[in-house]
Protein backbone atom coordinates (compact mmCIF):
# COMPACT_ATOMS: atom_id res chain seq x y z
CA UNK A 1 0.00 0.00 0.00
CA UNK A 2 1.02 3.33 -0.98
CA UNK A 3 0.00 6.90 -0.01
CA UNK A 4 1.50 9.77 -2.37
CA UNK A 5 3.79 7.00 -3.54
CA UNK A 6 5.33 5.92 -0.95
CA UNK A 7 5.38 2.93 0.75
CA UNK A 8 4.20 2.75 4.15
CA UNK A 9 7.08 0.81 5.35
CA UNK A 10 9.96 2.67 6.50
CA UNK A 11 12.85 1.76 4.38
CA UNK A 12 15.45 0.19 4.01
CA UNK A 13 13.17 -1.35 1.26
CA UNK A 14 16.10 -3.87 1.09
CA UNK A 15 19.08 -4.72 2.98
CA UNK A 16 22.10 -7.58 2.75
CA UNK A 17 22.93 -8.45 6.45
CA UNK A 18 26.52 -10.42 7.10
CA UNK A 19 25.18 -12.49 10.55
CA UNK A 20 28.02 -14.43 12.79
CA UNK A 21 26.59 -17.41 13.51
CA UNK A 22 28.65 -18.16 16.37
CA UNK A 23 27.37 -15.38 17.95
CA UNK A 24 23.96 -14.39 16.20
CA UNK A 25 25.05 -11.05 15.34
CA UNK A 26 24.49 -8.65 12.83
CA UNK A 27 27.93 -7.49 11.73
CA UNK A 28 26.92 -5.37 9.37
CA UNK A 29 23.84 -4.80 7.14
CA UNK A 30 23.32 -2.75 4.30
CA UNK A 31 20.97 -0.66 2.18
CA UNK A 32 21.26 -2.90 -0.88
CA UNK A 33 20.13 -0.84 -4.21
CA UNK A 34 19.92 2.84 -5.42
CA UNK A 35 16.85 4.56 -4.43
CA UNK A 36 14.43 4.12 -6.75
CA UNK A 37 13.64 7.12 -9.26
CA UNK A 38 9.83 7.42 -7.87
CA UNK A 39 11.07 7.66 -3.80
CA UNK A 40 14.10 10.28 -5.04
CA UNK A 41 11.69 12.30 -7.07
CA UNK A 42 8.78 12.11 -4.98
CA UNK A 43 7.39 15.89 -4.10
CA UNK A 44 6.48 14.78 -1.10
CA UNK A 45 10.32 14.41 0.27
CA UNK A 46 11.74 17.56 -2.00
CA UNK A 47 14.30 18.91 0.42
CA UNK A 48 14.92 16.16 2.26
CA UNK A 49 17.92 14.58 2.40
CA UNK A 50 17.22 10.40 2.21
CA UNK A 51 19.88 8.04 1.86
CA UNK A 52 19.79 4.83 0.11
CA UNK A 53 16.88 3.27 0.26
CA UNK A 54 17.66 -0.07 -1.43
CA UNK A 55 14.93 -1.53 -3.72
CA UNK A 56 11.85 -3.88 -2.76
CA UNK A 57 11.66 -6.31 -5.90
CA UNK A 58 12.09 -9.88 -6.37
CA UNK A 59 14.43 -11.97 -4.64
CA UNK A 60 18.21 -11.47 -5.80
CA UNK A 61 20.74 -13.90 -4.90
CA UNK A 62 24.89 -13.00 -4.24
CA UNK A 63 27.49 -14.21 -4.69
CA UNK A 64 30.51 -14.68 -1.93
CA UNK A 65 34.06 -14.78 -2.61
CA UNK A 66 37.21 -15.03 -0.12
CA UNK A 67 37.19 -10.90 0.18
CA UNK A 68 33.50 -9.66 -1.16
CA UNK A 69 30.00 -10.03 -1.86
CA UNK A 70 28.64 -9.23 -5.23
CA UNK A 71 24.98 -8.07 -6.16
CA UNK A 72 23.50 -6.22 -8.46
CA UNK A 73 20.15 -4.19 -8.15
CA UNK A 74 16.64 -5.12 -9.10
CA UNK A 75 15.55 -2.18 -10.59
CA UNK A 76 16.51 0.48 -13.20
CA UNK A 77 16.96 3.81 -12.11
CA UNK A 78 18.52 6.67 -12.72
CA UNK A 79 22.32 7.91 -13.01
CA UNK A 80 23.28 11.59 -11.74
CA UNK A 81 24.69 11.68 -15.48
CA UNK A 82 20.95 11.20 -16.89
CA UNK A 83 21.84 7.12 -18.09
CA UNK A 84 19.46 4.53 -17.24
CA UNK A 85 20.23 1.15 -15.74
CA UNK A 86 21.16 -1.00 -12.78
CA UNK A 87 24.36 -1.24 -10.77
CA UNK A 88 26.19 -4.42 -9.95
CA UNK A 89 27.78 -4.16 -6.69
CA UNK A 90 30.67 -5.26 -4.73
CA UNK A 91 31.31 -4.91 -1.02
CA UNK A 92 33.50 -5.73 1.32
CA UNK A 93 33.03 -8.81 3.21
CA UNK A 94 34.13 -7.78 6.35
CA UNK A 95 32.70 -4.13 6.64
CA UNK A 96 30.03 -4.02 3.98
CA UNK A 97 31.43 -0.91 2.29
CA UNK A 98 30.70 -0.75 -1.07
CA UNK A 99 34.20 -1.37 -3.21
CA UNK A 100 33.27 -0.70 -6.41
CA UNK A 101 30.36 -0.99 -8.80
CA UNK A 102 29.41 -1.41 -12.46
CA UNK A 103 25.97 0.02 -14.34
CA UNK A 104 24.46 -2.89 -15.83
CA UNK A 105 21.73 -2.34 -18.66
CA UNK A 106 19.51 -4.31 -16.76
CA UNK A 107 18.44 -5.77 -13.66
CA UNK A 108 20.34 -8.87 -11.95
CA UNK A 109 17.70 -12.00 -12.95
CA UNK A 110 19.77 -14.54 -11.66
CA UNK A 111 22.85 -15.26 -9.01
CA UNK A 112 26.22 -13.96 -10.38
CA UNK A 113 29.25 -16.60 -10.33
CA UNK A 114 33.04 -15.78 -10.56
CA UNK A 115 35.33 -18.53 -12.86
CA UNK A 116 39.28 -17.99 -13.65
CA UNK A 117 40.34 -18.66 -16.90
CA UNK A 118 43.56 -17.74 -18.50
CA UNK A 119 45.00 -16.06 -15.63
CA UNK A 120 41.98 -13.97 -15.30
CA UNK A 121 39.16 -13.67 -13.20
CA UNK A 122 35.41 -12.80 -14.42
CA UNK A 123 32.26 -12.27 -12.97
CA UNK A 124 29.61 -13.52 -14.89
CA UNK A 125 25.77 -12.31 -14.04
CA UNK A 126 22.23 -13.27 -16.08
CA UNK A 127 20.28 -9.84 -16.38
CA UNK A 128 17.10 -9.25 -17.57
CA UNK A 129 14.49 -6.19 -17.09
CA UNK A 130 12.08 -3.73 -18.81
CA UNK A 131 12.72 -4.34 -22.31
CA UNK A 132 16.04 -5.79 -22.12
CA UNK A 133 15.98 -9.87 -22.74
CA UNK A 134 17.39 -12.06 -20.79
CA UNK A 135 21.28 -12.76 -21.39
CA UNK A 136 24.50 -13.00 -19.59
CA UNK A 137 27.45 -10.34 -18.77
CA UNK A 138 30.91 -10.86 -18.07
CA UNK A 139 32.84 -8.86 -16.92
CA UNK A 140 36.89 -8.57 -15.47
CA UNK A 141 39.02 -6.14 -14.44
CA UNK A 142 40.95 -4.16 -17.39
CA UNK A 143 44.69 -5.24 -18.25
CA UNK A 144 47.09 -3.45 -16.14
CA UNK A 145 49.25 -0.91 -18.43
CA UNK B 1 42.01 25.10 -63.51
CA UNK B 2 41.78 25.71 -59.80
CA UNK B 3 39.68 24.06 -57.14
CA UNK B 4 37.37 25.96 -55.46
CA UNK B 5 36.60 24.17 -52.21
CA UNK B 6 33.54 22.41 -52.12
CA UNK B 7 31.32 23.20 -49.00
CA UNK B 8 28.51 21.12 -48.33
CA UNK B 9 26.14 22.07 -45.15
CA UNK B 10 24.69 18.65 -43.69
CA UNK B 11 21.15 18.97 -42.04
CA UNK B 12 21.08 15.99 -40.01
CA UNK B 13 17.42 14.98 -38.59
CA UNK B 14 17.10 14.14 -35.12
CA UNK B 15 17.30 9.88 -35.11
CA UNK B 16 15.58 9.49 -32.37
CA UNK B 17 12.43 9.16 -32.72
CA UNK B 18 9.50 11.62 -30.91
CA UNK B 19 6.87 10.39 -28.43
CA UNK B 20 3.47 12.62 -29.25
CA UNK B 21 1.69 11.12 -26.38
CA UNK B 22 1.82 9.39 -22.55
CA UNK B 23 0.10 6.44 -20.98
CA UNK B 24 -1.27 9.66 -19.21
CA UNK B 25 -3.68 10.64 -21.98
CA UNK B 26 -6.02 7.68 -21.84
CA UNK B 27 -4.91 5.52 -24.53
CA UNK B 28 -6.80 2.38 -23.65
CA UNK B 29 -10.77 1.59 -23.02
CA UNK B 30 -11.97 -0.09 -20.25
CA UNK B 31 -13.74 -3.22 -21.87
CA UNK B 32 -10.26 -3.85 -23.84
CA UNK B 33 -8.66 -4.10 -20.27
CA UNK B 34 -11.46 -6.28 -19.30
CA UNK B 35 -10.38 -8.02 -22.27
CA UNK B 36 -6.94 -8.58 -21.50
CA UNK B 37 -7.85 -8.87 -17.98
CA UNK B 38 -9.22 -12.75 -19.35
CA UNK B 39 -5.95 -13.22 -20.91
CA UNK B 40 -3.95 -12.67 -18.32
CA UNK B 41 -5.86 -14.71 -16.21
CA UNK B 42 -5.31 -17.49 -18.65
CA UNK B 43 -1.63 -17.10 -19.68
CA UNK B 44 0.04 -15.20 -17.42
CA UNK B 45 -0.91 -14.61 -13.35
CA UNK B 46 0.43 -18.52 -13.01
CA UNK B 47 4.28 -16.71 -12.77
CA UNK B 48 3.54 -13.49 -12.74
CA UNK B 49 0.89 -14.08 -9.73
CA UNK B 50 -2.86 -13.08 -9.75
CA UNK B 51 -2.54 -9.63 -8.37
CA UNK B 52 0.71 -8.88 -10.74
CA UNK B 53 3.27 -8.57 -7.75
CA UNK B 54 5.23 -10.90 -9.43
CA UNK B 55 6.66 -15.26 -8.49
CA UNK B 56 9.95 -16.23 -7.99
CA UNK B 57 11.04 -16.19 -11.31
CA UNK B 58 9.05 -13.48 -13.02
CA UNK B 59 9.07 -9.68 -12.27
CA UNK B 60 6.02 -7.42 -10.72
CA UNK B 61 3.82 -6.63 -13.72
CA UNK B 62 2.63 -3.88 -11.25
CA UNK B 63 3.83 -1.14 -9.02
CA UNK B 64 6.69 0.60 -8.84
CA UNK B 65 9.16 -2.07 -9.31
CA UNK B 66 7.21 -2.61 -12.77
CA UNK B 67 7.85 0.88 -13.38
CA UNK B 68 10.90 1.80 -12.61
CA UNK B 69 12.09 -0.77 -15.04
CA UNK B 70 9.53 0.40 -18.01
CA UNK B 71 9.33 4.33 -17.23
CA UNK B 72 10.73 6.48 -20.37
CA UNK B 73 10.30 3.77 -22.63
CA UNK B 74 7.20 3.30 -24.82
CA UNK B 75 4.11 1.19 -25.09
CA UNK B 76 5.66 -0.07 -28.34
CA UNK B 77 8.48 -1.46 -25.99
CA UNK B 78 6.13 -3.42 -23.58
CA UNK B 79 4.15 -4.63 -26.39
CA UNK B 80 6.96 -6.14 -28.47
CA UNK B 81 8.95 -7.50 -25.21
CA UNK B 82 5.61 -9.47 -24.67
CA UNK B 83 4.46 -10.18 -27.85
CA UNK B 84 8.08 -11.89 -28.84
CA UNK B 85 9.16 -13.72 -25.81
CA UNK B 86 6.04 -14.32 -23.52
CA UNK B 87 4.31 -16.59 -22.38
CA UNK B 88 7.29 -18.51 -21.52
CA UNK B 89 6.39 -21.85 -22.31
CA UNK B 90 5.12 -20.72 -25.58
CA UNK B 91 6.50 -17.32 -27.19
CA UNK B 92 4.58 -15.37 -29.91
CA UNK B 93 1.00 -17.41 -29.19
CA UNK B 94 -0.62 -14.98 -28.85
CA UNK B 95 -2.10 -12.50 -31.92
CA UNK B 96 -1.55 -8.97 -31.65
CA UNK B 97 -4.71 -7.82 -30.91
CA UNK B 98 -4.95 -9.85 -27.35
CA UNK B 99 -1.22 -8.46 -26.56
CA UNK B 100 -3.13 -5.56 -26.98
CA UNK B 101 -5.71 -6.17 -24.75
CA UNK B 102 -3.38 -7.55 -22.25
CA UNK B 103 -1.13 -3.96 -22.28
CA UNK B 104 -4.31 -2.48 -21.46
CA UNK B 105 -5.21 -4.55 -18.75
CA UNK B 106 -1.39 -3.72 -17.45
CA UNK B 107 -1.70 -0.17 -18.02
CA UNK B 108 -5.18 0.17 -16.19
CA UNK B 109 -3.66 -2.26 -12.94
CA UNK B 110 -0.40 0.58 -12.93
CA UNK B 111 -3.64 3.04 -12.67
CA UNK B 112 -3.18 4.82 -15.86
CA UNK B 113 -6.39 6.46 -17.08
CA UNK B 114 -9.07 4.62 -19.52
CA UNK B 115 -9.94 6.10 -22.66
CA UNK B 116 -12.39 6.13 -25.24
CA UNK B 117 -10.35 4.50 -28.23
CA UNK B 118 -8.95 1.02 -27.56
CA UNK B 119 -4.90 0.75 -27.92
CA UNK B 120 -3.57 0.12 -31.33
CA UNK B 121 -2.30 -3.18 -32.15
CA UNK B 122 0.72 -2.31 -34.23
CA UNK B 123 4.13 -1.78 -32.46
CA UNK B 124 4.76 1.78 -34.47
CA UNK B 125 1.88 3.28 -34.11
CA UNK B 126 2.80 2.43 -30.22
CA UNK B 127 5.85 3.11 -29.74
CA UNK B 128 4.05 7.06 -30.22
CA UNK B 129 3.60 6.48 -26.43
CA UNK B 130 6.05 7.60 -23.65
CA UNK B 131 5.39 5.21 -20.37
CA UNK B 132 5.54 8.18 -17.29
CA UNK B 133 5.24 6.68 -14.31
CA UNK B 134 4.78 9.96 -12.72
CA UNK B 135 2.04 11.78 -13.99
CA UNK B 136 2.59 15.15 -15.84
CA UNK B 137 2.39 18.55 -13.51
CA UNK B 138 -0.21 20.64 -14.39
Amino acid sequence: MTVQGLSLIKPPYATISAINLDRGDIVWQVAHGETPDQIRNNPALKGLNIPRTGQSGYNIGTLVTKSLVIAGDSLITTTPSGARGAMLRAYDKSSGKEVGTVLMPAPQSGSPMTYMWNGKQYIVVAISGGAYSGEYRAYRLPDER
Amino acid sequence: MSRRPFISLVFVAALTAQTTRSVWDGVFTADQAKRGQEVYAKECASCHGSDLTGGESAPPLAGPGFLSNWTSLTVGDLFERTRVSMPGNDPGKLPRAQVADLIAYLLSANRFPEGKVELDKQTEALKQIRIDAEAPKK
